[in-house]
C-alpha cells in the first residue's frame, strides 16, 4: 500500500507516522527544507481543551507526536491570560526530533519537493507530480493525504494582508503552496469575516537575545512575561480586529505585550511596528525572528479549505484525505496532529479496502471534526476559527462535558467508545511486504 | 511570440514594474501576462525585461501564440499610439 502525504506540517507528519504504523509504505513530500510548517514557530500545546484532545489521542494509540512535544517541552503547566495548563515546546529543537522519528518509522521523506499537479482517473488520484515538463517527478500511490495547509500564497498575503512579511513558509524561496485537493477538483472554501478574507497568524517570534536581560530572566523562569504597553488605544484596537484567533481577543492582549518562552520569544500579536515596540521598556533592541518583517504584517491563512466528510475524505475524491488547516478552520498544532492521525489511519484503511473510521462525538476530537464540518457550511462558521483551546469551540467542549484534565476519565471515555489503542497500528512484523515493497516502490519515476 | 507565466511563479511582483506595456498583473494564484499586450519587449528593449528579473525563471514563450517580430512591433506601436513618447 503506497501512501503519499503532501505537506510536512504537523498534520502531514502525524498522518505519515500513523500510516507507517499501519504498515503503509509512506512517502512524505515537503516543498521546503524542513518539516513542521507553521509548527516551526508556534509551540503552545496542552492549553485548555488541547490537553483533553492530546490525552484522547494518546488513549486512542496515536500519541507519538504529543510524546515528542512533551519530551521537548521547555515549560509545562504554565498559565497566561485565558489559558491554563499550557506546555511550550522548544521551537528551535522540535523539527530534527520529528524528522528522526519519521525516518525511524520507515517514512521516506523528500524535501524541496513541491507538488503542482495531480493525475486523475475518474474520482481517484493516481499520482501527484512536481511539474509538467521533463525533470518532473511523479509519485504514484493507492491513497493520498493533502496536508498542504492554508497559508499564503503570496497573492493572498498581498491582497488580504500587508504583503509578504517573509515568514517561515518562505514562498519566494521554495515556491508557493499548491493544494492537491484543488488540483483534483475539490471546490475549496475560504475563511472570511465580513469583507475580510483569510486571517493573519496571531503571533510573532522575537529573537530572545534582542530583549533586556531582566525580561529573558522572567521568561526562562516562568515561561511567560506580561509587559504593560504605554497607552495607545488606537493601534490596540486594530490589532485585535486583525487577530486570527478569537481565543486571544481579550483586553489583556491589547494592554500588554504577552511573551512566551518557546526557545525564542513568542509575542502574542499578529504584528507590531518595530519603532513602537522599541519604545517599550526592555525592547529597545528588539528584533523579529519570524516573520522577519513582523513589524509590518504576518502571513495570511485559511484560504483554501477542502470540503470533506467526517472520515476526513475530500468530497468527491475517493482516495484523497485531508487534515490540519486543510480540513477546516481548525487552528493549532494539536488540531493538526489529531486530524492527521485520523487521515493517516483512514488512508491505509481505504488503500486496503477496509472500513473507514469516524470518531464518535463522545470524544472531543470526533465532536470537533463533525462540528467544524457543519459550521463551515454557514457564513458565521466561515468567519470563526475553531480550536480546542479557546473561543467558541472550547466553550462548546465545556458545555458538553468534553473538557477535562482527568487523564483517567479520558481513558475511560475512549474505552467506553471501544476505541482504546485503535491507532496503535499493526506491528511491523505482521506486515512482511513493507521492507521489500519500499525498495522497489519509491513510487516515483521521471516523466517526460 | 508573447510570453506566459508558469507554475513556478511565486507572485513576487518583480516583473510588473519592468514591463513597458503594463501587460503583467496579479492573477488569482500566480501572476498573469495579457498576451494582447505582450510584445516580448519588441519596441523598447532587446530582451524581454520580465524574463531577466524573474527570480525563478517562470516566464517562457507561450507555445500557443506564434507572432512574428513584425507583428510584435506593430502591436507595440498600436499599444502606444496615443502616447507622447
Ligand atoms: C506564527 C504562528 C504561530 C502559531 N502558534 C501556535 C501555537 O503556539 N500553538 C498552536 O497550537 N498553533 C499555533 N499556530 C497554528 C498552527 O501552527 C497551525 O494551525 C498548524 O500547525 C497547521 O498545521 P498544518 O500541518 O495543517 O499546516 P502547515 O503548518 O501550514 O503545513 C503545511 C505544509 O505543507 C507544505 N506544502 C504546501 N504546499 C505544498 C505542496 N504543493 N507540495 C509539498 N508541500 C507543500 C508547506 O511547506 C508546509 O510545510 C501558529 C501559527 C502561526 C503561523
Ligand atoms: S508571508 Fe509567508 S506565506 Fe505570505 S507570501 Fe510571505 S513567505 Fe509566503
Ligand atoms: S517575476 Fe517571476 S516570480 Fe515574480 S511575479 Fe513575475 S513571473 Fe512571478
Amino acid at each position: 500500500m503506497n501512501i503519499v502525504v503532501v505537506g510536512g506540517g504537523w498534520a502531514g507528519c502525524a498522518a505519515a507516522m500513523q500510516a507507517a504504523k499501519q504498515g503503509g509504505n509512506v512517502t512524505l513530500l515537503e516543498r521546503t527544507d524542513m518539516l513542521l510548517g507553521t509548527g516551526l514557530v508556534g509551540g503552545i500545546f496542552r492549553n485548555n481543551g488541547r490537553f483533553t484532545a492530546a490525552e484522547e489521542a494518546i488513549s486512542l494509540g496515536g500519541g507519538e507526536m504529543f510524546a515528542a512535544m512533551d519530551a521537548n517541552a521547555v515549560h509545562r503547566d504554565i498559565a497566561f491570560p485565558g489559558h491554563a495548563h499550557a506546555s511550550l515546546y522548544d521551537v528551535t529543537a522540535m523539527e530534527p526530533v520529528v524528522r528522526k522519528m519519521l525516518r525511524n518509522a520507515g517514512v521516506e521523506i523528500h524535501f524541496t519537493t513541491r507538488i503542482i499537479d495531480v493525475e486523475m482517473e475518474g474520482q481517484r488520484v493516481n499520482a501527484v507530480v512536481t511539474g509538467k515538463g521533463s525533470g518532473a517527478v511523479r509519485y504514484a500511490g493507492d491513497a493520498f493525504i493533502d496536508t498542504t495547509g492554508t497559508a499564503g500564497v503570496p497573492n493572498s498575503c498581498n491582497k488580504y494582508g500587508n504583503g509578504c512579511s517573509m515568514c517561515i513558509l518562505r514562498c519566494h524561496t521554495f515556491g508557493i503552496r499548491v493544494s492537491v485537493a484543488a488540483r483534483a477538483g475539490a471546490k475549496e472554501m475560504v475563511g472570511r469575516k465580513n469583507d475580510r478574507y483569510g486571517a493573519m497568524s496571531g503571533a510573532c517570534i522575537l529573537m530572545k537575545h534582542s530583549l533586556a536581560p531582566e525580561i529573558i530572566q522572567i521568561l526562562e523562569r516562568d515561561g511567560v512575561a506580561m509587559v504593560p504597553l504605554p497607552e495607545s488605544p488606537d493601534n490596540a484596537v486594530e490589532k485585535l480586529e486583525g487577530k486570527c484567533c478569537q481565543q486571544y481577543a481579550l483586553p489583556e492582549y491589547s494592554r500588554n505585550l504577552i511573551l512566551l518562552d518557546t526557545g525564542h520569544v513568542k509575542l502574542m500579536t499578529t504584528n507590531f511596528p518595530i519603532e513602537q515596540l522599541r519604545e517599550v521598556t526592555g525592547f529597545a533592541n528588539a528584533r523579529y525572528e519570524d516573520p522577519i518583517s513582523g513589524g509590518i504584517g504576518n502571513s495570511i491563512r485559511y484560504v483554501g479549505m477542502t470540503p470533506r466528510d467526517n472520515m476526513l475524505r475530500a468530497d468527491g475524491i475517493d482516495n484523497l484525505f485531508v487534515a490540519g488547516e486543510k480540513a477546516g478552520l481548525l487552528v493549532g498544532h494539536t488540531e493538526a496532529v489529531v486530524t492527521g492521525v485520523l487521515a493517516g489511519y483512514n488512508a491505509v484503511q481505504s488503500a486496503a479496502g477496509a472500513d473507514l473510521l469516524v470518531l464518535p462525538e463522545s470524544l472531543a476530537i470526533g465532536d470537533a471534526i463533525a462540528h467544524v464540518r457543519e459550521s463551515m457550511r454557514t457564513e458565521e462558521g466561515l468567519g470563526s476559527k475553531f480550536t480546542f483551546s479557546g473561543a467558541g469551540y472550547f466553550q462548546r467542549m465545556r458545555q458538553r462535558g468534553l473538557y477535562t484534565t482527568d487523564v483517567e476519565a479520558i481513558r475511560n471515555r475512549v474505552t467506553a467508545a471501544g476505541l482504546t489503542n485503535v491507532f496503535s497500528g499493526r506491528t511491523r512484523s505482521l506486515s512482511p511486504p513493507v521492507a521489500s515493497v519500499r525498495r522497489s516502490s519509491a513510487a516515483s519515476a521521471r516523466v517526460g | 511570440m508573447p510570453l506566459k507565466i508558469v507554475d513556478d511563479c511565486t507572485s513576487c511582483d518583480a516583473c510588473v514594474p519592468v514591463c513597458p506595456n503594463e501587460a503583467i498583473s496579479p492573477g488569482d494564484v500566480i501572476y498573469i501576462i495579457d498576451a494582447d499586450k505582450c510584445t516580448e519587449c519588441v519596441g523598447t528593449d532587446s530582451d524581454p525585461q520580465c524574463v531577466s528579473v524573474c527570480p525563478v525563471d517562470s516566464i517562457i514563450p507561450d507555445p500557443e501564440r506564434q507572432e512574428p517580430r513584425e507583428a510584435l512591433q506593430a502591436k507595440y506601436e498600436r499599444l502606444h499610439a496615443d502616447g507622447c513618447d
